[in-house]
């Protein structure tokens, strides 16, 4: 299991190399504390250009325990400020955090990724992770890894 | 993955990793040309809705 926590922005014109800067320094923060982070550009589909940071705590224990550390950070408050303030740019999702259930991610090897959001009832998630289970058997051989 | 918090708490989220662009070229021919894969896609559209997708690359 682990929790992930995106933020993405959308630049204003000219403002791409100061995003990019902006979440290459948070994510500098974040690796101060143990937390696993990357930047991302969307280069297709929903938010095409948009670029994001991707954090990836191990439990909800580890997102607890940094959540304080951050507050009082005064440089990581002065940088989430500029995201609120959308100073360089619109803010698409923030302040979100998704718990995996299936699989486990490996950006290391498989560093490209591609989305796809369900609209599912819980009551259906088991029929969906069994499907998935079933997915991955056959994707195995083509070296395809996803998590859920 | 599931949100426990914020929006969209019935959405499921479904991260597709690849080693690299060409890779994630490939391997969706492959899903496309899968009858054994399309029959799981089909089975997987009855249980959920499809909303939204993209596609992302690292930045380093």
């Amino acid at each position: 299991m682990s929790i992930i926590s995106p933020t993405f922005i959308r630049p204003n014109i000219n403002n791409k190399s100061s995003v990019i800067e902006l979440f290459e320094e948070m994510k500098q923060i974040y690796h101060y504390y143990d937390v696993s982070s990357k930047v991302v550009e969307i280069i297709e589909g929903k938010n095409v250009g948009c670029f994001g940071l991707i954090r990836s705590y191990t439990d909800f224990s580890s997102l607890a325990s940094v959540l304080p550390k951050l507050r009082e950070n005064r440089r990581f408050q002065e940088l989430n400020l500029k995201i609120s303030e959308k100073q360089f740019g619109e803010t698409t999702t923030n302040g979100q955090i998704w718990l995996t259930i299936f699989g486990s991610r490996n950006w290391k090897s498989n560093p490209v990724s591609m989305v796809r959001q369900y609209s599912v009832s819980r009551n259906h998630l088991p029929d969906m992770l069994s499907i998935l289970s079933e997915i991955q058997n056959i994707l195995d051989k083509k070296r395809l890894m996803f998590w859920v | 993955m599931i949100p426990p918090l914020g929006e969209g708490l019935s959405s499921l989220h479904i991260p597709y990793q690849f080693e690299s662009l060409d890779h994630w070229g490939e391997v969706l021919d492959y899903i496309k040309n899968s009858e054994e894969m399309n029959n799981l896609i089909g089975q997987k559209n009855k249980f959920g809705s499809l909303d939204t997708g993209h596609l992302m690359i690292p930045l380093n």
